[in-house]
């Protein structure tokens, strides 16, 4: 196998795309305070929040998701690699860039909140503290742990997400390809109210038992991730590598 | 040793891209994979580096299977016509990341070859002209140096002197660590000097398979006035015969040596082009044969 060189190849992607995406998002935390220092010189008292690391993140992993398995498969056979060892450098790859973004979130967040410290009209959110941490000022140690776990789960699930629709639209031929793009807004916005009027029950009972905790909601994104993870993988084992 | 290939099918819908296809390709040699277009050429290639998976049939690389295997799809490289690197790569990152993979990688050679071709390697390799883009690939496979190398149509896009210099270049890499070679090619004129067997697919079968010098041994065409040829060649085995106006060239196969000609007859001894040719039209008439029955 060869993982180590795999991994090595993956891994300057992932610092790549991590270093890149940090840097963005500083520039709009300082767009942010920007805005919020013209609007206090105003007199104005309105507020200024952000809370875009995590969705940002999110995107970010779904986007590589959809690129990178294609480029993979395609860059890796011609360099002597099978479909497996690509499969599992997806998953590492998932994995590796996830935690990266999560100790970037962490490390962003803690960032901001020194930042805008004195800046009573600035917000800076995140998915934990809104959720589970009633926005408290400062997390603990255990929290910082919890915050870290559940970004891991949530960006890898992203991935996963990201490279189900690539190979899905990659095995599927034109045709397939068009009704499939036009069914899945329509199930997704046609859907929902359908799935909520005759499941709301388990919808609810689900909801509550992510809401409950942290652990919980973790539990959900990562049932999510082995089945998508499962299903890429289904894709993959026996797909046709063509060249551009 | 070798790469094995047994009873290899390949459809895509209704065609048969390949139909039962044995072949074995003996540690080091310099083969030549002549086909029309569409016989299944790229598809074998594709095939016996598990970019595609045949429908039935096995391909082995030194009595091991390549199907989804590192170490066995590590012995082999295959330079496609098709682009199979990131879309923002450049040529001298392309060159490091081939290092990661295949450590026998020689960047300095790589580099060489680039200042020779005249290939900028900091330039993006979508970004490339078709002959410059065959030229990055050309390099990769001359310089990955493994004990396996299918050249797909290697001098696409390339100018006669940037053809020679490839075909120099190979000839100096064979003779520096010979190794197996397969080039598919439509010019089956420029590479008949350096390949030392021909293999010939049509309709996704293998028809010849051996050694070049063999498969022309006994060739050869015989050029004249019309009936002096028909009169020469009569119960010899005929290939092919062309005619324009009075003249005729006939391509014979004679397991004797032709030593005393007829005035007015002119021997010359056939190309690997000619029989190519003639074997094409042969198996054409064949066909049609069989469809008229």
């Amino acid at each position: 196998m060869k993982l180590r060189a795999v991994i090595k190849y993956k891994s300057d992607h992932a610092l790549k795309s991590a270093g890149i995406y940090f840097v963005i998002l500083l520039i709009v935390l300082a767009g942010v305070i920007s805005i919020a220092r013209v609007t206090a010189s105003e007199g104005s008292d309105s507020y200024v929040t952000f809370s875009g690391y995590t969705v940002g993140a999110w995107i970010m992993m779904l986007v590589i998701g959809i690129c990178s398995i294609r480029e993979d498969l395609r860059f890796f056979i011609q360099n002597g690699v099978g479909r497996r060892t690509t499969f599992l450098a997806q998953w590492i790859s998932a994995l590796e860039l996830a935690a990266l973004l999560a100790i970037g979130g962490q490390v962003f967040q803690a960032l901001a909140t020194a930042i805008t410290r004195n800046m009573a009209n600035v917000k800076i959110g995140e998915l934990y503290s809104m959720m589970y941490a009633k926005d408290a000022p400062s997390l603990t140690l255990w929290q910082h742990m919890e915050t870290f776990f559940l970004y891991l789960g949530f960006l890898a699930m992203a991935y996963m997400a990201g490279m189900f629709f690539s190979l899905m639209f990659y095995k599927l031929n034109k045709m397939l390809q068009v009704i499939v793009a036009v069914a899945l807004p329509l199930l997704f916005f046609g859907g929902m109210p359908f799935l909520w009027m005759h499941f709301s029950a388990p919808i609810t009972a689900v909801y509550r038992f992510a809401a409950s905790s942290s652990w919980n909601l973790l539990l959900v994104f990562l049932l999510v991730t082995a089945g998508l993870g499962t299903i890429n993988g289904l894709m993959t084992r026996r797909i046709p590598i063509r060249g551009l | 040793m070798g790469i094995e290939i047994s009873k290899v099918t390949k459809k895509f819908g209704d065609t048969c891209a390949l139909s039962e296809v044995d072949l074995e390709l003996k540690e080091q040699g310099l083969y030549g994979l002549l086909g029309n277009n569409g016989a299944g050429k790229t598809t074998l290639f594709n095939v016996i580096t598990n970019r595609l998976f045949p429908d039935s049939g096995s391909v082995c690389i030194d009595g091991e299977s390549v199907a989804d295997r590192d170490e066995v799809l590590g012995k082999i490289y295959m330079m496609g016509e098709e682009n199979y690197y990131p879309e923002d790569m450049k040529v001298f990152k392309a060159f490091e990341k081939t290092g990661l993979f295949y450590p026998q990688f020689d960047l300095e050679k790589a580099l060489e070859l680039s200042r020779q071709f005249g290939l900028d390697t900091r330039k993006k390799i979508t970004k490339l002209s078709t002959g410059y883009a065959s030229i990055f690939r050309m390099i990769l496979a001359l310089c990955v140096n493994t004990p396996y190398l299918l050249l797909d149509e290697p001098v696409l896009g390339l100018d006669a002197r940037h053809r020679d210099m490839f075909y120099k270049a190979l000839i100096e890499k064979y003779a520096e660590a010979p190794c197996t070679i397969v080039i598919s090619t439509h010019l089956i004129q420029e590479v008949a000097h350096i390949i030392g067997h021909a293999i010939v697919i049509r309709d996704g079968s293998i028809i010849k398979d051996a050694p070049a010098e063999e498969l022309l041994k006994g060739c050869w065409s015989i050029s004249g006035s019309k009936d002096k040829v028909e009169a020469f060649t009569r119960g010899m085995r005929v290939v092919k015969t062309s005619a324009i106006g009075g003249l005729s060239s006939v391509l014979v196969e004679s397991a004797d040596e032709i030593s005393a000609l007829p005035e007015g007859l002119e021997k010359q001894k056939a190309t690997l082009q000619d029989y190519f040719i003639a074997l094409m039209d042969k198996e054409e008439h064949k066909n049609e044969a069989s469809c008229g029955n």
